[in-house]
């Protein structure tokens, strides 16, 4: 077993793995930057969490906000934005499928989408970042199994 | 005034410049001499990441390539390319920015 974090964000690129525009193009935390034979392409990360206490004697119950963040990247010489546009598409549908990844979950919600351009390299480079909350609770001395 | 003069200019493009086909779309197609920089190197679009690509530049005289515009194209080494920014120094060289077509 694992952190829950570890186990949802394996359930978000389980989720994001094999569709059709990025296929197996789908990367856990990345550091290093993408060549061009890793695009179209998922970069998928846990980002934040906040964390409330819902019972008072312990162990307590801990109810959980983790936020997600799911990149796509594109380089192409026109129509790009289409193609951020249609892998957005792609991973809302994955997402939603089963809000609650596998029943790790309370919930799962989009909360959002933001693209980025740059004209610096040898094509338009687009980057699409779609915010993801993952509601779910945990025992406080049980991390890895979710209540 | 330009720090260099066109002799100069003439010697640093023969001895580090490569032949393009110049290839305007109200024009013929002639052949120019420039310097290509195409460094390969990470691009940030914004991401947490970058995207790793060259960067293509040539650099040759302004006469060289007179009344070129955006979309004009440029071929070097048999690698097509798409002028998309003009940029001049005002003193006789001219830097275009290249989309990989």
């Amino acid at each position: 077993m694992a952190h829950m974090r570890k186990q949802l964000r394996d359930a978000v690129i389980t989720a994001c793995t094999g569709l059709t525009t990025t296929g197996s193009k789908v990367f856990n935390h990345r550091v290093y930057p993408l060549g061009s034979n890793k695009l179209p392409g998922l970069c998928i990360y846990t980002q934040d969490e906040s964390s409330a206490y819902q019972t008072i004697s312990p162990p307590r119950s801990v109810h959980r906000i983790l936020n997600v963040v799911v990149e796509s990247y594109v380089k192409a010489t026109s129509g790009y934005d289409d193609t951020i546009d249609q892998i957005a598409l792609e991973v809302e549908e994955a997402i939603v499928a089963d809000v609650t990844l596998g029943g790790l979950a309370k919930d799962t919600k989009i909360l959002g989408f933001t693209s980025e351009v740059s004209g610096d390299g040898e094509q338009p480079a687009c980057v699409g970042i779609m915010r993801i909350e993952v509601t779910y609770c945990a025992a406080e001395n049980d991390p890895e199994t979710s209540v | 005034m330009a720090v260099e003069t066109a002799a100069e200019r003439d010697a640093m493009l023969a001895d580090f410049g490569v032949d393009a086909i110049f290839d305007p779309a109200t024009s013929s197609h002639k052949t120019v001499k420039g310097i290509l920089d195409n460094i390969y190197e990470e691009v940030e679009a914004g991401g947490r990441v970058g995207i790793a690509m060259q960067q293509p530049r040539f650099f040759c005289k302004t006469a060289d390539i007179s009344g070129s515009v955006e979309g004009d194209a440029l071929e070097i080494d048999s690698v097509p390319y798409t002028i998309k920014v003009i940029m001049s120094d005002g003193n006789g060289m001219t830097e275009l920015v290249l989309e990989l077509d």
